[in-house]
């Protein structure tokens, strides 16, 4: 399993139990000092969910859920 | 333990929740994959149904019980045939909603007979010692074990009995009443005493018959009276034979002992000493008060009294008379060689029953000066710490003997080993710093069994770890206590290692007498168990309280491991379902391993940046071992004419399509998105592996190039606890 620690710092190694509190049986495996692996995450998106109305190319109005032809999308409802 | 570097509450992580193992034999299977839920919750399914007299939460519950059984003893000892003589009267009383119709008691000494205990003993290795072969002609010509000459009710008509291997049925004319019924028997017997260093046990008698010794002997007598086997809500009569390792399980009581022994004999026993004026001088009686407020122990019988004492041999006898209260169990111990020295121990707790208690030890010249400087302030030491654990320890007295039995609990007194060597050749007095250590750790870990299970009063028959995993924790706590560096022999996590990855080994949560590896497993594994619970677990506030929590609810009553599982989960809020489950009902061990680390960033949107990272990562990577190595010049090198814009671009190549690209997708962007990707901290991945199997907190310091550290762990006290 994999845990994640987020910091500003470079991270130089890592030791697993130091004060050697928990019994760990194998001290050979708790020190880490080898290369660091880079990464560059990709900030993920959700998926768009499947809109079929909109597939269609059909809109209702607030008024009713009777679709009509969708046309050319306004912007303008609900922004300033 | 605790070092002062600052640790970060996050969530603690747990290593390889899920790992296989064969399914539980019960109604709940999960059949389509090799499963094994390392968190499943005990409650419910593994812990017995909760009931009036034990509850849900680990209390006793409301309609609790326990028997109460009362003993009026006498007893002479023969110092010529070493035998014991005894008459004793038992009051029975059944608090239980059960009527009995006869009653089981233990004869524990009968296990040196032809007995379970003596049939099934088995040898290994291809040598026999010298202690084997005389025990072997020993008991050619001893019978150990008790003789039972009559049993009586209280108006001296005989009843029907019956010898069960080391138990005694006696079956009553009239059952005992449920609820409150009370029966009186009286029992006579003789038991022969055993000579300790060649039977073994945990009791007997000690001679100084060699070269230059003075001829005399110390009795140490327990398991001496038939006593009653304990009958419970939960396994009604406790009859199991005694085996040799799962220890008494006994009820409370109170007890009043007539002891008759040569007139120049010290005892030392259960309780307190009724009848002073008669078995002591006056000046000794007046040294016994001074005790009481002395800083520093003082001789009741001093050791020139002792030497003097060691050279007759009286004709006479003296009875010296014992009264107990609330006690589960009586010992003693008696001989013309004991120098006794006493101390009155202020309690702390100020509504102890008694504010001070005496503390005192009886020793013979052979145990000296060792026993002067450690016995009786070990004691002192020792009902110091339990009580700041536990509770005010409620006896008047608490006492430690030294003789042939190398470390026995009873209440109020224990039997300890530990003396000085003197040179065969050349009569020097030398101690090695094993006996000084071991004498002070002996005291404490006996005396402390006054805490459990002489007041604290588990199934030592059944469970091993309930009173010596507890009182070695303890024990341990004392030792750190009395000495930083106190070479503790259990407790310390890192000495449990061997133990822990072994392979013949069985769970916490087995039967006494079917537990290998006897001493790591019945008393360090269970120590260290809860050493780690303090300290990396629950912290130190959350366990205590619980700890103090179960020790008062349960003193002088009888618990189950569920009673102490239960309180310490109920009293803290921390669910401790796991540990129990890795600790108490599993073999596995604890290793966990950091495989991998990974450091991450947020890709910043910007096409030239992006590629300058990648190109960099690229160029940390050597080139083609095979291409290095071709001396030969390449076509492309030759031939100018195959060179072409491949050649001139490479997958690093920014163009102004992807910059206008970026830009316009930048634009699409809501505020929250552009701060998320300009995040420039690092995030970095441990990838953890469960090798051993045992789920536990992962306790991980980082360090960074600056020169700092931190440590992530689960937080010590209150909060939550650590997750999958």
């Amino acid at each position: 399993m994999t845990w994640q620690h987020v910091s500003a710092k470079q991270l130089k190694g890592a030791e697993l139990d130091p004060l050697w509190e928990t019994a760990d049986a194998d001290r050979g495996n708790n020190v880490y000092e080898g290369a660091i692996t880079p990464t560059t995450f990709k900030i993920s998106k959700p998926p768009e969910t499947s809109n079929r109305m909109k597939d269609a190319d059909l809109e209702v109005g607030r008024d009713s859920l009777a679709t009509r032809p969708g046309g050319e999308t306004k912007k303008a409802e609900g922004s300033k | 333990m605790s070092k002062g570097s600052i640790r970060y509450a996050v969530a603690g992580v747990i290593a390889a929740a899920l790992a296989a193992s064969v399914a539980h034999a019960d109604a709940i299977k999960q059949t389509k994959a090799p499963f094994e839920d390392k968190f499943r919750q005990l409650e419910g399914e593994d812990w017995p149904t909760p009931t009036d007299y034990r509850n849900a939460s680990g209390a006793p519950g409301y309609r609790y019980w326990q028997q109460k059984v009362d003993y009026d003893v006498s007893v002479r000892l023969n110092e010529d045939t070493k035998t014991l003589t005894g008459r004793e009267t038992i009051n029975y009383r059944n608090n239980s909603p059960d009527s009995l119709p006869y009653l089981w008691l233990l004869l524990e000494q009968d296990a040196k007979r032809n007995s379970i205990a003596e049939m099934t003993d088995t040898v290994s290795g291809d040598s026999v010692s010298l202690n084997e072969i005389r025990r072997i002609q020993r008991f050619k010509e001893w019978e150990g074990g008790f003789t039972i000459t009559s049993v009586k009710d209280s108006s001296g008509r005989p009843l029907k009995f019956t010898v069960v291997d080391t138990l005694l049925r006696v079956d009553l004319p009239q059952s005992v009443k449920a609820n409150g019924g009370e029966t009186k028997i009286v029992i006579e017997w003789t038991l022969p005493l055993i000579e300790n260093k060649i039977v073994g046990g945990r009791s007997g008698y000690e001679c100084f018959t060699g070269k230059d010794e003075d001829g005399n002997c110390i009795y140490e007598a327990a398991q001496w009276f038939p006593r009653l086997a304990v009958y419970s809500d939960y396994e009604g009569w406790h009859n199991k034979a005694f085996l040799g390792s799962g220890e008494f399980t006994l009820e409370f009581g109170d007890y009043r002992v007539a002891l008759t022994v040569p007139s120049d004999h010290v005892v030392s026993a259960t309780g307190v000493l009724q009848n002073a004026a008669a078995v002591l001088s006056p000046a000794q009686r007046d040294r016994l008060t001074k005790a009481r407020t002395a800083s520093e122990p003082v001789y009741v019988v001093t050791p020139e009294e002792a030497v003097a004492a060691e050279k007759g041999k009286a004709k006479t006898e003296k009875t010296w008379i014992f009264q107990a209260s609330n006690v589960r169990d009586f010992g003693w111990a008696s001989s013309r060689k004991f120098v006794w020295d006493a101390l009155g121990v202020k309690q702390e707790d100020p509504k102890a029953e008694h504010p001070v208690v005496m503390a005192m030890s009886f020793f013979p010249k052979e145990a000296r000066p060792l026993w002067d400087a450690y016995s009786t302030k070990s004691i002192a030491h020792t009902l110091k710490v339990y009580s700041d654990f536990t509770f005010a320890y409620p006896y008047p007295v608490a006492q430690s003997v030294n003789g042939p039995v190398g470390g026995m609990e009873y209440p109020m007194i224990s039997f300890n080993g530990p003396r000085p060597v003197k040179d065969k050749k050349t009569g020097k007095l030398t101690y090695t710093d094993r006996a000084k250590y071991g004498l002070i750790g002996v005291v404490i870990h006996e005396v402390g069994h006054n805490y459990f299970p002489m007041i604290v009063n588990s199934d030592e028959r059944q469970w091993t770890w309930m009173d010596e995993g507890l009182n070695s924790f303890l024990q341990f706590q004392a030792e750190k206590q009395w000495d930083k560096k106190f070479p503790s022999r259990r407790g310390e996590p890192k000495n449990i290692v061997e133990y822990m990855v072994s392979q013949d080994q069985v769970p916490l949560m087995t039967q006494s007498d079917s537990v290998i590896q006897f001493g790591p497993n019945g008393y360090s594994k269970p120590a260290t168990a809860l050493v780690v619970l303090r300290e990396t677990v629950m912290g130190r506030e959350l366990f205590d309280r619980a700890f103090k929590e179960y020790s008062t609810r349960w003193r002088f009553k009888h618990p189950t491991p569920y009673d102490f599982f239960r309180t310490m989960e109920e009293s803290s809020g921390v669910d401790l379902d796991w540990f129990w489950r890795g600790w108490f009902y599993s073999t596995d061990h604890v290793d966990i391993a950091l495989d991998k680390i990974v450091q991450g960033r947020i890709d910043s949107g910007d096409p030239d940046a992006e590629a300058a990272v990648r190109k960099a990562e690229r160029a940390k990577e050597p080139e083609s071992l095979t291409a290095s190595r071709n001396t030969g010049k390449t076509v492309v090198e030759l031939d100018p004419k195959t060179r072409d814009f491949y050649d001139q671009t490479d997958e690093f190549t920014v163009f102004d399509s992807a910059r206008k690209k970026a830009k316009s997708s930048r634009e699409d962007l809501t505020p929250e998105e552009l701060a998320a990707q300009g995040f420039k901290d690092n995030l970095y991945r441990f990838t953890f592996r469960n090798i051993g199997g045992l789920v536990m907190p992962v306790i991980l310091k980082m360090d960074f190039t600056d020169g700092t550290s931190e440590t992530a762990s689960p937080p010590r006290s209150g909060g939550g606890i650590p997750s999958r």
